[in-house]
């Protein structure tokens, strides 16, 4: 049987295509981080470096989550063992996509999805844009980790990648620089509603049925954030959880606020959070854990010994992050005075 | 929606493609105006009744123009002499009427929604001058994508008809598919009705070759802006967007990027442009030609976007000098200056209100004026000059055949281009004139903003692979048809290899900050 010119043609172009696929999966691998430090922004790869099936509470979310709730707070507290995989611009379209890898090698209990990136998108991209980027991002490695090329040298380009790397304070980072503003009221009524993009709501439900198919609880939870968020992004949200039967925390309402200061506890004026607020969002959120989850305290259990070790590594370190965070607030000063 | 956007070359190129190819010959003009539509939709939202407007001026118009003539060419030879002699200027007078309103109202269109503010403040910088009190408020209005291009090819396609050089089109839809054609609507380049027409209404069969030649030409026009444009664009930014921080070897530095940047987006724009519409069989004109190869600075504009320059030339320059005011003032010239001067100087206030022209129509500021103003110096400067030059370098006729003397007047010509370019970029007159200034303060910090070596490693040699590949196409080698005679695995690892060093070095990506294709502001 002989093909006709278009025939032809279509199965070069369908072959050429398979080529620069099998091409781009191979040069994807080997422009992905040497370690798993590298994989995201912020501490958010060290969850691969965690033992299988040790993390029962997992923060999903974007640079609110990762400098807003200090997850190493509840093991010392109560022994519930957490991780914030959380980066700056993390959209729900990669949320998703890092979700389904982390099911490979944990199981959580409770799966805390932070609602900032279900309104959040790059300026200067459109809702689509932003959609089929990241989602191309996570279909393609080499797309997402291209500039790691920067990095690559012929003694390291064909070794073995470490992912082992683990981090102490488990996908949080203290910041401790104060930049305040006036406790002005940002969550009036307006009256208004701001729905959730529909891309992003198809998404966020994907998100929902994976926890589901994997018996994870979903709690939405809204870090505080006096810029960016509002009443009509807190009633989006709040439609959305009611509509799919999910509990929801918004820490910016005046009846869950855990006493944020705006004044000494932002680090740059209302955006994100720094330790002075993330510790007070880390309690209110370890409490409500606590309270509504049935979730063991796995300190001193056999298997978690790398949470005892980091714990303590996480206390040695907390009064140097303390000091330094309440220097710069004046509140040292102040009481010196 | 960007010409190098993920939803306009893997979504929106290949539907619009599909729908071309899979649909019946005569509906295959309907999906290139559903496309374009919808491209310019996108883009411009409710702002797309501008273009819907200026097409149905043009059009009815332009098919209002073509009656005349029929009426005129079916009546007025039959006539008496005088009679005859008669009515060929009422024709004319009409023709002309019909035009000026044409000019008019899509001038006004241009000016009303672009310049208008900028003529406000200038008139209202005046009126602060006299003890009256007045000022003039005008409303601003959005720019349209795309307007600066639609609007001049709009008056192209009257002057033609006018001329009767070209035959108006018949239907509404076939001059708004030549206006809004979504390859060419954003940044150009300026195509006539006569020469893309043919194959936007007729269209050819799809065509393997073309296909892959204009994927090819894409793919090009994609290596130029993610790789070079948007990484040089990091630097130039940082300098230009906060000048009075740098000097000396940084502002160089940044000029000379902000030429790389300027040549290797824009023309990688017209790439993406080009290939894409040869992908639909339709043969856009060319915009460049190695400009950096050029000898003089009216040679550059004759290569650096050359539908512009074409378009001024013909249509403004050359019926500004042989109207009837230009060629009295002539006489008067020659009357008071002699025969020499008085020949020259109508050229050269042509020159001056072609240069003011480019400068304008680039934007709405004095920047701009200064711009065009600077290449009309340069040209006036360089005919007034050459006579003196002449009689001081008597073998100056046999050195322009030279090698050495050819690369001379390149690097020459290079250098006032970066000039002009340092006045383009800056943030307005003055920061460009103190620009300049700073060329002379040494600069202690390090050169490395915002980019790493690497970065500037990969503009270098993306920089080398520019020049050799115009340098090919100087001598008349065709890459691309070079290409096609090699055998299928070393074409395969050449096309592979492209879009791996798109993917792999492109700038995009949370490391870098993407920038807007420049000339879509225009």
């Amino acid at each position: 049987m002989s093909l006709r010119t278009w025939q032809k043609n279509a199965l070069r172009i369908v072959a050429f295509l398979l080529v620069l696929l099998m091409l781009v999966l191979a040069a994807g691998h080997y422009l992905m981080p040497q370690s798993n430090r590298y994989l995201e922004g912020y501490t958010a790869g060290g969850i691969l470096g965690e033992d299988f099936d040790t993390i029962d509470v997992l923060v999903l979310g974007d640079s609110n989550a990762a400098q807003g709730i200090a997850p190493m707070h509840w093991y010392d507290a109560y022994g519930i063992t957490g991780y914030t995989y959380a980066a700056g611009w993390l959209s729900m379209y990669n949320i998703y996509y890092r979700l389904q890898q982390i099911y490979e090698e944990q199981n959580p209990k409770v799966v805390v999805l932070c609602t900032a990136p279900a309104y959040t998108k790059k300026s200067s991209e459109s809702y689509m844009q932003s959609a089929l980027g990241d989602i191309a991002d996570e279909l393609l490695p080499l797309l997402r980790f291209h500039d790691n090329w920067k990095y690559l040298t012929p003694e390291n380009l064909f070794t073995q990648k470490d992912y082992s790397w683990r981090d102490v304070n488990k996908g949080y980072t203290p910041i401790t620089d104060v930049a305040g503003r006036p406790n002005l009221d940002y969550m009036y009524d307006t009256g208004a509603s701001e729905s959730i993009p529909f891309l992003v709501k198809f998404y966020m439900q994907r998100i929902l049925q994976l926890c589901a198919d994997h018996d994870s609880e979903v709690l939405l939870v809204t870090v505080p954030a006096a810029v960016g968020w509002n009443l009509a992004r807190h009633n989006g949200i709040a439609a959305f959880a009611e509509e799919n039967g999910v509990p929801y925390l918004d820490f910016n309402m005046a009846d869950t606020n855990p006493g944020i200061d705006w004044t000494t506890d932002t680090a740059d004026g209302g955006t994100h959070l720094n330790w002075l607020g993330a510790r007070k969002v880390s309690d209110a959120l370890g409490d409500y854990l606590q309270e509504h989850y049935d979730l063991a305290d796995h300190r001193g259990q056999a298997g978690y010994e790398t949470w005892d070790s980091d714990a303590q590594s996480y206390r040695d370190m907390l009064p140097e992050i303390t000091q330094r965070v309440q220097e710069n607030a004046g509140i040292v000063q102040d009481a010196q005075s | 929606m960007a010409y190098n956007s993920f939803p306009y070359l893997c979504i929106f190129l290949p539907l619009c493609w599909a729908a071309w190819a899979l649909l019946p010959q005569r509906y295959r003009p309907a999906a290139l105006l559903g496309g374009s539509l919808l491209f310019y939709w996108l883009m411009a939202g409710g702002y797309t009744v501008w273009l819907l407007l200026a097409a149905a001026l043009t059009w009815a118009l332009g098919l209002a123009l073509g009656r005349l003539q029929d009426l005129q060419a079916a009546t007025v030879p039959g006539l008496e002499k005088t009679a005859r002699k008669a009515a060929k200027q009422q024709f004319t007078a009409l023709q002309k009427g019909m035009v000026a309103v044409g000019v008019a109202g899509l001038l006004g269109l241009l000016v009303g929604l672009k310049y208008l503010p900028f003529l406000a403040r200038f008139l209202n910088a005046l009126l602060t001058r006299l003890p009256l009190g007045w000022q003039v408020t005008v409303p601003s209005f959005v720019q349209p994508v795309g307007l600066s291009f639609f609007t001049l090819m709009a008056m192209s396609y009257l002057f033609d008809v006018r001329r009767g050089t070209t035959r108006p089109a018949a239907h509404y839809w076939q001059v708004l598919l030549y206006l809004s054609f979504w390859p060419h609507v954003v940044e150009g380049p300026f195509d006539r009705w006569a020469q893309v027409s043919p194959t936007l209404l007729d269209p050819p069969k799809p065509d393997y070759r073309a296909f892959t030649f204009g994927v090819q030409r894409i793919l090009w026009g994609m290596m130029k802006k993610l790789i070079i444009a948007d990484r040089a664009n990091m630097y130039v930014k940082a300098v230009f967007d906060d000048w009075t921080k740098y000097s000396g070897g940084a502002v160089v530095v940044a000029t000379l990027l902000y030429t790389l940047q300027l040549y290797a987006e824009f023309s990688g724009c017209m790439d993406m442009v080009l290939g894409a519409a040869q992908c639909f069989g339709v043969p856009l004109a060319e915009n460049f030609r190695q400009p950096f190869f050029a000898r003089s600075v009216s040679d550059f504009w004759r290569r650096w976007h050359i539908t512009l320059g074409a378009w001024l030339r013909e249509y403004l320059f050359q019926p500004v000098i042989v109207s009837k005011p230009m060629m009295q003032f002539g006489k008067w010239c020659r009357t008071r200056f002699g025969a020499a001067l008085g020949r020259s100087l109508p050229v050269w206030a042509g020159l001056l209100l072609t240069w003011l022209a480019i400068g304008i129509w680039h934007g709405a500021g004095w920047l701009y004026v200064v711009y065009g103003l600077y290449y009309f110096l340069l040209q006036w400067l360089g005919e007034v000059t050459e006579p003196a030059l002449l009689r001081l370098c008597p073998a100056l006729p046999q050195w322009r055949t030279r090698r050495w003397y050819r690369l001379w007047q390149m690097a020459r010509t290079f250098v006032l281009v970066n000039l002009g370019m340092l006045i383009f970029r800056s943030n307005g007159a003055r920061a460009a004139l103190e620009m300049l200034a700073s060329l002379r303060r040494p600069y202690a910090g390090s050169l490395l903003i915002k980019l790493d070596v690497q970065d500037l490693w990969v503009l270098g040699i993306g920089a080398l692979v520019l020049l050799g590949v115009d340098l090919l196409h100087e001598r008349g080698i065709s890459i691309r048809e070079s290409l096609a005679r090699k055998p299928l695995p070393l074409r395969w690892a050449v096309y592979c290899g492209g879009m791996l060093a798109v993917m792999i070095f492109g700038a995009y990506g949370d490391n870098y900050d993407p920038a807007a294709f420049i000339y879509a502001q225009f």
